[in-house]
């Protein structure tokens, strides 16, 4: 039963709210986007237990390799002191109260987009080392690149005039192309995935093979 | 060794130090070079200056601070436009947690031109669950956010009153860095609802986000800060977009500059190999 209870509700929620996507059914005033809306709802509850289920494996690894002194632990200390921190000045205080906002905007922000900011650092470094025409087709993805940077930047425009052109069309034709590719692949892939967990032949959402 | 193999291999200290010098100095001093605005931004522009009066335009904050810098800009660009709007009501929601305190971060320094909180704009705040969360907000607005971001609850707010669903939206934009965000909106408000929808993203994800453009899906995006800086071209405003393209520009260079050294000394040093 511990294994076909979870199965049963996993196809009966499945199959109402596909059936609410693409068909409006109804008796009286129960109808199936009601229950749909009500399933979708309880979803958003699971969310957001889940989202304090993280919190506390969170803390619960970084205590373990603080406790443990595993490599790196001084990291670990600090996650937790900043995390305590925001949290308890956000559940006290709220989120738009002027110290969790002094410590949002004056900490996290600068640090969040300098670590994303560094990436330019290493796709310069990466790109000098890797875009080499080394054979025809390294050679094609090397002029694609570098018409499309061009073209990004308003210093492309002054260089050549038509580099928005040839990049709006590189963009539109080749790379459309492929993206669109990538795309229907992977909602195919979606779909049959999905179906394998509707009839109960994927069970690894369960935690076992 | 020969000047070639040293050109092939550069310290990449150095590498950095150029970038981060071609990086600083257009920001200390901007040159402002011409900019043109793509069709995809003035699409949303457009759009916007269209709307009829009592229109409900919808903005999701569907980004956090590792894109602050590319994607803020955009955000304060487009509720700027929507603010100078007279007649436009305006919601503020989010599908990324630290959406939220971008949107009041906004909401607290832009000038809203005499629209009032609850009457012309309202602050939802953040629902867990990403697609379901979007999908059950298209469904019924009420019921996803019984409150607002400032912890009133939603029917005592006279602008939400008739607005229940995803059917009561002329237009909706996401600033999104990421999952979710362009195709669950596509999947789950756009789609069913028919909802006009426009973007705006990392410079990154543009290609991936393009077939959703060319089949219609969506009308107009802001491709990075780029599109920031076309917008507020479009707004005649200097905000953090325009003074950020010189040094987009100049990044550019950069790295063109180096992936060029590095092509000519690596066919030079072939060619002396070959001999």
């Amino acid at each position: 039963m511990k294994r076909e209870i979870p199965l049963v509700i996993t196809f009966v929620v499945g199959v109402i709210i596909i059936l609410d996507y693409f068909f409006k059914i109804g008796i009286g005033t129960l109808s199936l986007a009601t229950v749909s809306m009500e399933i979708q709802n309880w979803t958003l509850i699971i969310a957001a237990f889940a989202l304090g289920l993280a919190a506390v494996n969170l803390l619960r690894i970084h205590s373990a390799n603080i406790r443990l002194k595993r490599p790196g632990w001084y990291n670990s200390l600090a996650l937790i002191i900043t995390m305590v921190i925001m949290s308890f000045v956000g559940i006290t205080q709220g989120t738009n109260s002027p110290l969790y906002r002094y410590w949002y905007t004056g900490f996290l922000v600068p640090v969040d987009a300098t670590i994303f900011s560094l990436l330019a650092f290493y796709i310069t470094s990466a790109a000098y080392r890797a875009f080499r025409a080394r054979n025809v087709d390294a050679t094609i993805l090397l002029v694609t690149a570098f018409v499309v940077m061009l073209g990004r930047a308003p210093v492309g425009e002054l260089i050549w005039k038509d580099v928005p052109r040839v990049t709006k069309w590189l963009m539109d034709y080749p790379n459309m192309a492929g993206q669109r590719g990538i795309i229907i692949g992977a909602a195919v892939g979606a779909l049959s995935l999905g179906l394998r967990i509707l009839i109960g032949l994927e069970r690894s959402y369960l935690g076992q093979d | 060794m020969s000047i070639w193999q040293r050109l092939l291999n550069i310290d990449r200290r150095i590498v950095y130090l150029f970038l981060f010098a071609f990086i600083s100095l257009p920001l200390l001093v901007p040159i402002g070079l011409p900019l043109t605005i793509s069709p995809e931004t003035r699409a949303i522009y457009d759009y916007i200056e269209k709307l009829p009066e009592g229109s409900v335009v919808v903005v999701s904050f569907d980004y956090s601070p590792s894109s602050y810098s590319e994607q803020h800009p955009q955000a304060v660009a487009v509720m700027n436009h929507l603010m100078r709007k007279p007649g436009i009501k305006i919601i503020l929601v989010a599908f990324w947690e630290q959406g939220p305190i971008m949107a009041e971060e906004i909401l607290r320094t832009i000038d809203t031109h005499g629209k009032e909180y609850g009457k012309d704009f309202v602050h939802l705040g953040y629902v867990a669950g990403g697609e379901t969360a979007m999908s059950a907000f298209a469904a019924d607005i009420h019921k996803t956010f019984p409150v607002d971001y400032r912890k009133n609850p939603i029917d005592s707010l006279p602008m939400m009153a008739d607005i229940r669903s995803a059917k009561d939206i002329s237009l909706l934009i996401s600033i999104a860095a990421g999952s979710p965000g362009v195709p669950e909106f596509a999947r789950q408000i756009q789609g069913p609802y028919k909802v006009p929808f426009a973007a705006g993203l990392v410079a990154i994800s543009v290609p991936i986000t393009m077939p959703y453009m060319q089949s219609g899906q969506m009308f107009g995006l802001m491709a990075g800060l780029r599109g920031a800086a076309e917008y507020e071209q479009l707004l005649n405003m200097k905000g953090k977009g325009s003074i950020g393209m010189d040094a987009i520009s100049f990044s550019h260079i950069v790295v063109l500059a180096f992936i060029l050294i590095a092509n000519v000394a690596y066919l030079a040093n072939r060619k002396g190999g070959a001999k």
